[in-house]
């Protein structure tokens, strides 16, 4: 298997080339050597060859210019391609510019209704128009960990996001061009599932055949998430290996000899590639599937590792970046683990049920590196899971719905479409009740890359250790002790912190105690709801909770709150408080006296946590932390000077935590107490109606953090405020700016960190 | 690309020690099944598979002679005929890596002084080009002391069980061996003739106790 040890040694030079994470970069070169040291002097040298030619070619792409534009550019001429996705009033589109050939990716806000179904029937691949745009960078992560999405389209060649304010039709031109035909039959093919199939039987569909998951449900997604069983939606080397055998196993019996069968199939491999929407699982089981196809007519046979290896080299060789994209890493990362056990390990189970679990034992122990740092949790039910699913979806429900799909064109199949949707929602409903099994998924944390890359030695260590001893029982020791080791390391770390998360025009702030004694939610931010017309209404889309405040908590290991802090109740404040309880649970709510009526509450009191009011006096003190709330007074609630106002003493510096809290309110604060602290919350995002200059000078803080939305409408923060800030000599945060600011400390050491660098 | 030795396909084992720079085998699976090692219980002096453990007839009806025991790989069926047929008398010499490994691991086990093969007659080594006996210890990668030679005879084969254990000496000693333990290694053991008299033969040499270790036990 030499292609599979070059394929290592071309990783390894990627990596290397575009200075990569150094703890990984070091366990390529650390695999690497071993292998050079272990296998003949042929391998050998086609390792090093490999080594150098993807080094030379990465480096080559690191320094030819990324885009063929500055940004500056308004004028473009950009064709539509297959990822055409209309959600509500929102067009979100892949498109190439046309002279140049770059991807870029365009969004557009509808503007009626009218133009939603006007756009929706005209726009189709290779539809090419002229428009005024501007263009801009894809938004990258604003919070620790996040997903971001510039790296993302960088790992795809897209740079710029292209914004029009309008598209007029007039100045399009349809392309006929036969490049443009896959895309068109793809998009042909999606709104034919549409039509025919009742959902949630279409999204099945559509991610089986043509590999479309923009459409499902979210909660069945998550529900699939939970179990692990998510990628059976996705296209995958069983998909296309069940597809070409069933294919080739027709052309056999209408009576094709099996050299032109085997031709045929290898034509229609791309095509297929192109029609299930081209994603690298797909295009790597294609690979796969051909190569061994291709070699099976001449007199040397392709091991299933060696197609691995051919399908690795081949798509790095084209786009070195795509390595890091967690598509291609998943999909590689199982398939490589499958292929090394198929000789060994797989071989000895002595059933079909056994087999199943093997798999998907392997399966998850081979990504667990790479679903710990996206996701940071892990699914313990999902062997079980899986048995029940994979056989339920590709055995049953892809024939199935391939039969369907082709008899669609001849006869009406609502019968029979309509008796699998059952059986479907059947499932579904089963997914849902497995998902809610307690522990059915533990919360790990996100490791840093040292730790991912020692779970990754110990994901490769239990697969040898499972095939000497013959035996599953020790690997599985090995990594949940690895695995637990992480958890207990990650809760009791003597490392604490306070975060000032970006929530966009909102409050949210973190705080963790060193050694598990504390883990604190200032405000959740959130968003005003307002009534929406029908057809601008998004399918899940973006909310600031779910998105981004559970996320951060899971990746911080974070199951349950200690205290959740809702410093007075504005939807800025409190509005994605319920969402995130639903999911990350707190021991109690603190809120300001009085504030428990409001509509933005109700949600919150309908957890069914305890929730109570904290008023001035209250205080706390955990070791050397200590918390005091030093405002209101009073127990009538009248808006933003009714704030919580929250001083503490965390990592050796003191805070001052104001919530909305205006001018009228910093005057009580500074006539009742003799304030000096080091670090501000300001006051209402920084508007010009708190954080007065007496104020500033009576507490006289060191560090100021501003919490406000990118271009909020409000116009926050406000120069009068910065003015006052610069003024006094005070280092300013701003979430807008930098992203969310983080203050990690360790007994005496300190750092902030921002998740933006500084410009 | 490793091939099989028997029928040239593939032998690449996908798996981990395989990955990791462990030699793939030198006979694919298909080759390998056909072939039965000896397991269960055997005869404590000559490896002959038996009911139970003990010593078969045959072994106590010997006379007490320096030589100790005998160990086999496995049973000489069909398989094992034609795999020994090709390797010795049509001279598939590579086909001796196969049980390099195993000889290995038996010869540490036996843990004697000097390895020895079982010597041919000149005319014979002349027709067939090598040694089988010194090719299993050269592929086995063990060091062999040349500490016999063989005046010429008829083959061994072509006799009948009585005339065999009834055969004369044919082996001479040419090396010293005195106070040392030898191990002989050689292909098939059928009636233990061949290494009573390789054994008194290194007893002539000063040997003080003779071990074997052969690839087949052929006979019931």
């Amino acid at each position: 298997m030499p292609l599979l040890h070059m394929s290592i040694a071309a990783l390894a030079a990627i990596l290397f080339a575009v200075h990569a994470s150094q703890p990984v970069v070091m366990l390529l070169f650390m695999t690497g050597g071993i292998l050079l040291f272990k296998v003949n002097v042929n391998t050998r040298m086609w390792m090093i060859g490999t080594f150098f030619l993807f080094f030379m070619t990465t480096s080559i792409h690191e320094s030819s210019p990324e885009s063929a534009f500055t940004g500056l550019e308004t004028e473009w001429t950009v064709s539509f391609t297959d990822d055409l996705r209309i959600d509500g009033d929102w067009l979100n589109t892949g498109v190439i510019e046309i002279p140049s050939k770059e991807a870029l990716r365009l969004t557009y806000r509808l503007q009626s209704k009218e133009e939603k179904e006007l756009l929706n029937e005209k726009l189709v691949p290779g539809f090419t128009c002229r428009i005024q745009a501007e263009a801009s960078l894809p938004n990258e992560a604003r919070n620790p960990g996040e997903f971001n999405y510039r790296s993302y389209l960088a790992a795809s060649q897209t740079f710029f996001v292209l914004t029009p304010k309008e598209i007029s039709l007039e100045h399009c031109v349809m392309n006929h061009s036969i490049r443009y035909l896959p895309a068109a039959w793809r998009v042909a093919a999606l709104t034919r599932i549409k039509e025919n199939f009742p959902a949630p039987l279409s999204f099945v569909a559509a991610a089986l055949l043509f590999g479309d998951r923009s459409s499902g449900s979210e909660e069945v997604t998550e529900d699939y998430e939970r179990l692990g069983i998510v990628h059976i939606l996705s296209i995958s080397g069983l998909h296309v290996t069940l597809l070409t055998g069933l294919l080739f196993y027709l052309l056999i019996r209408i009576g094709i000899t099996r050299e032109r069968a085997r031709l045929i199939l290898l034509a229609a491999l791309p095509l297929y590639a192109l029609l299930a929407g081209a994603s690298p699982p797909v295009i790597r089981a294609c690979l796969m599937t051909g190569a061994i196809l291709f070699t099976a007519s001449s007199n040397i046979k392709l091991q299933a590792s060696s197609a691995l290896g051919a399908a690795f080299l081949i798509m790095t060789l084209l786009n070195p970046y795509s390595v890091f994209q967690a598509g291609f890493q998943l999909s590689f990362l199982v398939t490589f683990a499958l292929v090394l056990s198929s000789g060994v390990i797989l071989k000895r189970a002595r059933n079909a049920i056994e087999l199943s679990l093997s798999v998907s034992i392997l399966s998850q122990l081979a990504a667990l590196p790479v679903l710990l740092v996206h996701f940071a949790e892990l699914s313990i039910i999902a062997p079980i899971a899986n048995l029940l699913f994979v056989p339920f979806y590709s055995l049953l429900m892809l024939p199935l719905l391939l039969l369907l799909f082709f008899l669609s064109f001849f006869i009406p199949i609502a019968f029979f479409s309509s008796l699998a949707n059952g059986l479907l929602m059947k499932m579904d409903k089963l997914a849902a009740v497995m998902a809610d099994v307690p522990f059915a998924v533990i919360v790990t944390g996100q490791p840093d890359m040292k730790t991912a890359v020692i779970l990754a030695i110990a994901s490769i260590g239990s697969f040898l250790l499972w095939e000497i001893t013959k035996n599953v029982k020790s690997s599985l020791f090995v990594c949940s002790l690895l695995l637990s080791g992480i958890i207990l390391s990650n809760r009791y770390s003597s490392e604490g912190e306070v975060t000032f998360l970006d929530v966009g025009q909102g409050d949210s702030i973190f705080i963790k105690l060193p050694r598990n004694q504390g883990t604190y939610l200032i405000d959740t931010g959130g968003r005003v709801p307002f009534e929406k017309e029908e057809w601008t209404e998004r399918q899940g889309g973006f909310s600031v909770g779910k998105d981004t405040i559970v996320p951060f908590l899971k990746r911080k290991g974070i199951t349950k709150l200690d205290k959740l802090i809702i410093t007075h109740a504005d939807f800025d404040h409190a509005g994605a408080a319920a969402e995130v309880l639903e999911k990350i649970p707190a021991k109690e709510i603190i809120i300001s006296p009085g504030s428990g009526e409001g509509d933005v509450m109700s949600g919150i009191i309908r957890t069914g946590i305890k929730v109570r009011e904290g008023a001035e006096g209250e205080s706390w003190e955990i070791e050397d932390a200590f918390f005091q709330f030093l405002a209101p007074n009073d127990r009538e609630y009248e808006g933003n000077d009714d704030s919580l106002v929250l001083y503490a003493k965390i990592g050796g510096k003191t805070w001052l935590f104001t919530g909305d809290l205006e001018e009228e309110g910093e005057n009580e604060l500074m006539k009742r107490y003799n304030l000096d602290i080091d670090w501000l919350k300001v006051g209402h995002h920084g508007s010009k109606t708190s954080s007065s200059p007496p104020f500033i000078k009576a507490v006289k803080p060191e560090f100021a953090v501003i919490s406000a939305g990118v271009n909020n409408r409000y116009g926050h923060p406000h120069k009068e405020v910065t003015g006052t800030l610069a003024k006094e000599g005070v280092k300013l945060y701003r979430t807008d700016k930098q992203g969310a600011i983080t203050f990690k400390f360790d007994g005496e050491k300190s750092e902030v960190k921002t998740t933006i660098p500084f410009k | 690309m490793s091939q099989c030795l028997l029928c040239e396909n593939d032998t690449a084992v996908q798996s981990w020690r395989g990955f990791f720079g462990a030699k793939a085998p030198v006979l694919c699976n298909i080759c390998l099944n056909q072939f039965e090692k000896i397991d269960g219980p055997t005869c404590e002096v000559c490896s002959r598979p038996m009911d139970q453990k003990g010593i078969c007839p045959d072994c106590a009806a010997w006379e007490k002679n320096i030589f100790i025991s005998n160990q086999s790989l496995y049973h000489y069926n069909e398989a094992m005929k034609a795999l020994i047929a090709r390797f010795k008398y049509r001279g598939d010499y590579a086909l001796a890596e196969m049980f390099a490994e195993d000889v290995r691991a038996m010869a540490k086990k036996a843990a004697c002084d000097l390895v020895c093969a079982v010597p041919l007659p000149p005319s014979r080594l002349a027709e067939r080009r090598f040694n089988q006996s010194e090719a299993l210890i050269e592929m086995a990668g063990l060091p062999h002391t040349p500490l016999l030679a063989r005046h010429e005879s008829d083959k061994q084969s072509k006799k009948s069980r009585a005339e065999r254990i009834e055969a004369e000496q044919t082996f001479y000693p040419i090396g010293n061996a005195a106070g040392k333990s030898i191990l002989v290694i050689d292909d098939i053991y059928t009636t233990g003739a061949t290494i009573r008299l390789v054994a008194e033969a290194l007893g002539q040499a000063g040997a003080v106790s003779v071990k074997s270790i052969t690839i087949a036990r052929s006979g019931s």
